[in-house]
C-alpha cells in the first residue's frame, strides 16, 4: 500500500539480442527504458557513444493497416453494439507472424480496392457536372455541334438571371431586321438562348445584345443534342457507379479480414513501440547502452532476461540525495486500487515524498460520496449498472475504465448504506405514494435521522466529517516530515494547528455538556501560542519572527473556510434528495386513478433517471474537490512521474492465457 | 389602493420569490450552457467522437437551472398553489419566501453564466487533450460550489418559514 520501490537499471546489451530482449522486457511489463538523449549530450560519454540508428520497421506498416480498418469500417460496417469488448486472443496466435504478414497483405488489397473506388467517384463526379452544365439546353432540338453558314450565324448564349428580363432581349432582337433570339430555358442563375442571326448584321445585333447583358456560350467535345448527350453521360455514370459497387463488394467481401487487421495493428503497435524505444538508445559498434527503472520486487524476473541473453547490467537503489526522479508506481490492495483513479487524475505523488495518498483517501470518498447520494435504490442502480458495464466491455485491468466502474461500483454500496440510514428510496417514494395515490401515508423510518428534517443535524455531521479529513491530512504531513528526519518540523507546522482544530471539539463537547469553556481555550492557547512562536522560525530578527509567527496563525482563517467547506456534503445530499421527492410529488398529484398512475410511472421514470445521472455528476465532482484541496492541500507533494514501463497495451484485442 | 394591497398580499410576494428563483437561475443556467454549447460546437466540428465529453462540459452550468427550480417548487409546494389549499398569507411571511427564492435565484444567474464561460475555455482542453477530461471538469465545479451553497441557505430559509 505504498508507493513501489524502484531500481535504477544499467545494462550493455548485444545489439543483435536487443529486439528479442526489448520483447520479453515488454511480456515482463515491469521495465521502463528511458531515452539515452540526455547521456549523449554530456562529453565524456558521446565519445564513447553513438546515438543509434534503429531501422524503423512496424511503422510503415501500421498506416495501411489503418486505412484498411476504415474502409471495412466505412463499408462493411458491423453492428458492435452499445457496449462492445475486446476480442480474445491467445498468446501463440497474437504472436504469430504469419497472421500479421496476411494481415498487411490483405491490407494492400483492401486499400488498392479504396484507391479504385475513390477513382470510380472522382469519375462520377466529373460526369455529373458536365451532365449539369447540358440540363438547361435539354428542350433544344438543335445539336449542340451546330455549325453557321455562309449568310447566317447561329450560336448560344446566356444571360444573368438577375439582370434585364429576357423578354426584353428577345424583343430587342426582333426589332432588328433578320435576327432571332429564342429563350430555350431558365433557372436561377441564367437564361439560355438560342441566336440566329444574318451574318451581315452580326455585330450590330450582337452590341445590343451585350449591352443587355448577353455572352456567348461555346461547347466542345460535344456532338448532337443536349438531350442525347445527357442520356449518354446518364447511362456512363450508370455504368461507373455499378463498376464501384462491384469493387465495394469486393471490400465488403473482405470484412472477415478485419479480425486480423486489428489484431496486427495491436502487434505492429507494440513493435513500433520498440522501434520508438530503440531509436532513443546510444551505443557503440556491436553493443546497446540501455538505461532505465524496474521495481525492486521485480528485479528477479528481470535479471534471468538479462542473463539469458548476454548482458552486463547493473542495478542501484537511488537515494535520496540523486538529483533524478524515479518514476512512480502505486502499489494497493484491490479494494484500494480503484480509488487510484481519482489521485491520478490530480497528480501521481512525487516519489521522494514516499507517502501514497491513497488508503487515506479511498475511505473519505467512498463515505462522502454516499452521503451526497445517499438513497437505497439509487445506490442499487448504480452498482448494478457499473458492474453490467464491466462484464459486458470487460476493459483492461488498472484502466481508467475499469477503475472507474469499479469505483462506481463501490460507491453505489455506499449509497446504498447511506441512503439506508437516511431512509431514502427514490427519495420519500414511499410515502408519497401511500398517502398521495393510495390514501394512507407509510414511511420508512431513518435508522439515522432524516436529513430532511433535521438538516441541522447532518450539517453537524457534515463539519464533523471534514474536521476529521482536515486531522488526518495534517497528521499525513507530521508522519511524512518524521519519516524524512525533520521531527520538529512535524511539531510544528501540523503538531500545533493539531492542537488548534482539537480544540473545537473540546469547546463543543464542554458547550454541549453544559461545561465550562476553559478546557477548550486552554487547548487553543496552546495551538495558537506554539504557531505564533515557531511559525516564523527561519527568520533570525526576533521581531519579524514575531510578525511571521502572527501571519501564521491568520492560516487560521483558512481552516474555518476548510471546515465549512464540508457543508456542501449537506448540501448536495439534499439536493439529491430535494429533486426526488419533487419528482414525487410532481408524479403523485395525478392521484390513484388509471390516468394519475400512468402520468406517476411517466415522471417516475424520466425523473429519477434525471435525477441520478445530474446527482452522480455532481456528487463525483465536489467529492473530488474535497479530497483534491482540502485534503491533498494538507500534505500532498504533486508532480510524480507514472512509470511507463515497455508494455503489450493493446487496443482491439484481449490477449487471454492458453487453454482458456 | 385595492391593487396595491393585493400586489403585496402574502401570497404574491411568496410567489414573487418563487417566480424569481426559476426565472434568475434558468436564466443563468441557459446563457451558461448556451455559452458551453457554442464552444462544444466549434470542438466537434474537428472531431465528432468528442460529443459526449463535451455535452458533460455542456451540462455542467445546467445544475443552476434545476436548483432555482427545487426552491421554486419547494416554496409552491409550502404555500399550497401546489397541492393545495392555498394559505392565506401574512405578507412579512410572503417576504421570506421571496428572500429564500431570491437568494437561489440571484446567485444561480451570476455562476450560471460564469460557469458556462468556464466550461466553454475547458473545451480547449477536450480538444486538443481529451483524457484530461477529469482535469477540465474541475474548474467548471469551483464555480458550482457558490450555487451549492446558495441552494443550501436558501432550503434552510425555506425550512425555517412558519406557514
Amino acid at each position: 500500500m505504498t508507493i513501489v520501490t524502484m531500481s535504477k537499471l544499467r545494462a550493455i546489451v548485444p545489439q543483435s539480442a536487443t529486439r528479442p530482449l526489448l520483447k520479453e522486457l515488454g511480456e515482463l511489463g515491469c521495465v521502463e527504458i528511458d531515452s539515452s538523449a540526455d547521456r549523449l549530450a554530456e562529453e565524456e560519454w558521446a565519445e564513447v557513444l553513438a546515438k543509434y540508428a534503429a531501422p524503423p520497421q512496424a511503422e510503415g506498416f501500421l498506416g495501411g493497416l489503418a486505412s484498411a480498418r476504415e474502409l471495412l469500417d466505412r463499408y462493411a460496417a458491423v453492428k458492435s453494439g452499445f457496449l462492445s469488448s475486446r476480442r480474445q486472443v491467445t498468446k501463440r496466435e497474437f504472436q504469430d507472424e504469419a497472421i500479421v504478414k496476411q494481415a498487411c497483405a490483405d491490407a494492400d488489397i483492401i486499400n488498392d480496392l479504396g484507391r479504385q473506388v475513390a477513382a470510380c467517384a472522382g469519375e462520377e463526379g466529373r460526369l455529373t457536372a458536365r451532365k449539369a452544365s447540358l440540363v438547361a439546353w435539354q428542350g433544344l432540338d438543335v445539336p449542340l455541334d451546330v455549325k453557321s453558314g455562309k449568310h447566317y450565324r447561329i450560336l448560344f448564349g446566356v444571360s444573368p438571371a438577375g439582370g434585364v428580363p429576357a423578354q426584353e432581349l428577345v424583343d430587342e432582337a426582333a426589332s432588328k431586321e433578320a435576327a432571332d433570339l429564342t429563350l430555350v430555358s431558365s433557372d436561377r442563375e441564367q437564361n439560355y438562348y438560342l441566336l440566329l442571326v444574318y451574318a451581315g448584321l452580326f455585330d450590330e445585333v450582337m452590341d445590343a445584345l451585350k449591352s443587355k447583358g448577353f455572352s456567348v456560350v461555346g461547347f466542345k467535345d460535344v456532338e448532337g443534342t443536349a438531350a442525347a448527350n445527357i442520356s449518354l453521360l446518364d447511362s456512363r455514370i450508370q455504368e461507373i457507379a455499378g463498376e464501384r459497387q462491384v469493387i465495394v463488394d469486393q471490400i465488403v467481401a473482405m470484412a472477415d479480414k478485419k479480425a486480423s487487421i486489428e489484431m496486427a495493428i495491436d502487434a505492429l503497435t507494440i513493435e513500433s513501440h520498440r522501434d520508438q524505444v530503440l531509436s532513443g538508445l546510444a551505443g557503440t559498434k556491436k553493443t546497446l547502452y540501455i538505461e532505465g527503472w524496474t521495481p525492486a520486487e521485480a528485479i528477479g524476473g528481470v535479471t534471468a532476461i538479462l542473463e539469458n541473453y548476454g548482458c552486463a547490467y547493473q542495478f542501484e537503489e537511488p537515494t535520496d540525495e540523486d538529483e533524478e526522479e524515479p518514476p512512480v508506481l502505486l502499489h494497493n490492495h484491490k479494494l484500494i486500487q480503484p480509488f487510484t483513479m481519482v489521485t491520478e487524475l490530480y497528480s501521481l505523488p512525487t516519489y521522494k515524498s514516499g507517502l501514497d495518498p491513497n488508503p487515506f483517501m479511498a475511505p473519505f470518498y467512498f463515505i462522502f460520496f454516499g452521503l451526497m447520494m445517499a438513497d437505497v435504490a439509487y445506490g442499487v442502480i448504480i452498482s448494478l449498472a457499473a458492474w453490467f458495464i464491466l462484464k459486458k466491455m470487460r476493459p483492461p485491468e488498472g484502466g481508467v475504465m475499469q477503475r472507474l466502474m469499479t469505483l462506481m461500483v463501490y460507491c453505489g454500496v455506499a449509497t446504498s448504506i447511506w441512503g439506508l440510514l437516511f431512509g431514502g428510496f427514490f427519495g420519500n417514494l414511499v410515502s408519497a405514494v401511500s398517502g398521495g395515490m393510495l390514501g394512507h401515508e407509510v414511511t420508512i423510518p431513518a435508522i439515522l435521522f432524516d436529513p430532511m428534517k433535521d438538516p441541522m443535524n447532518l450539517f453537524i455531521l457534515s463539519l464533523v466529517f471534514g474536521w476529521i479529513q482536515l486531522m488526518t491530512g495534517l497528521g499525513l504531513n507530521a508522519y511524512k516530515l518524521i519519516k524524512h528526519g525533520r521531527a520538529f518540523d512535524a511539531l510544528c507546522d501540523a503538531g500545533f494547528w493539531m492542537i488548534l482544530l482539537l480544540g473545537i471539539p473540546v469547546t463543543a463537547l464542554s458547550v454541549l455538556g453544559g461545561s465550562s469553556i476553559t478546557a477548550g481555550l486552554v487547548v487553543f492557547a496552546v495551538g495558537a501560542l506554539g504557531i505564533v512562536i515557531f511559525g516564523g522560525r527561519e527568520k533570525k530578527n526576533p521581531v519579524s519572527r514575531l510578525i511571521s509567527g502572527l501571519g501564521s496563525l491568520y492560516g487560521a482563517t483558512s481552516y474555518l473556510s476548510d471546515i465549512l467547506s464540508y457543508a456542501r456534503l449537506l448540501a448536495l445530499g439534499l439536493a439529491s434528495a430535494v429533486i426526488a421527492q419533487v419528482m414525487n410529488t410532481m408524479g403523485t398529484l395525478g392521484g390513484g386513478s388509471v390516468v394519475g398512475w400512468f402520468v406517476f410511472l411517466l415522471i417516475f421514470a424520466i425523473g429519477h433517471t434525471f435525477n441520478v445521472v445530474i446527482n452522480i455528476l455532481g456528487t463525483y465532482v465536489h467529492t473530488s474537490r474535497l479530497q483534491y484541496i482540502e485534503f491533498f492541500g494538507k500534505f500532498f507533494e504533486p508532480g510524480g512521474r507514472p512509470f511507463a514501463p515497455l508494455f503489450n497495451k493493446t487496443k482491439y484485442i484481449e490477449i487471454i492465457k492458453e487453454g482458456n | 389602493m385595492n391593487w396595491i394591497t393585493s400586489l403585496f398580499s402574502g401570497t404574491s410576494l411568496a410567489m414573487l420569490g418563487a417566480a424569481l428563483s426559476c426565472l434568475l437561475a434558468g436564466t443563468g443556467s441557459a446563457r451558461g450552457c448556451g455559452i458551453a454549447g457554442e464552444a462544444a460546437a466549434g470542438v466537434l466540428t474537428e472531431d465528432p467522437n468528442k460529443f459526449g465529453q463535451t455535452l458533460l462540459l455542456q451540462a455542467l452550468p445546467g445544475t443552476q437551472g434545476i436548483y432555482g427550480l427545487i426552491i421554486a417548487f419547494l416554496i409552491l409546494l409550502k404555500i399550497g398553489i401546489i397541492g393545495g389549499p392555498a394559505a392565506n398569507l401574512d405578507p412579512s411571511v410572503g417576504m421570506r419566501f421571496l428572500f429564500a427564492g431570491l437568494t437561489m435565484g440571484f446567485v444561480g444567474l451570476t455562476s450560471g453564466i460564469a460557469q458556462g464561460r468556464a466550461s466553454a475555455a475547458c473545451m480547449g482542453i477536450i480538444a486538443k487533450r481529451p483524457e484530461e477530461l477529469g482535469k477540465a471538469m474541475m474548474y467548471p465545479a469551483l464555480v458550482e460550489t457558490y450555487a451549492v451553497f446558495a441552494l443550501l441557505i436558501s432550503f434552510l430559509m425555506w425550512m425555517g418559514i412558519a406557514v
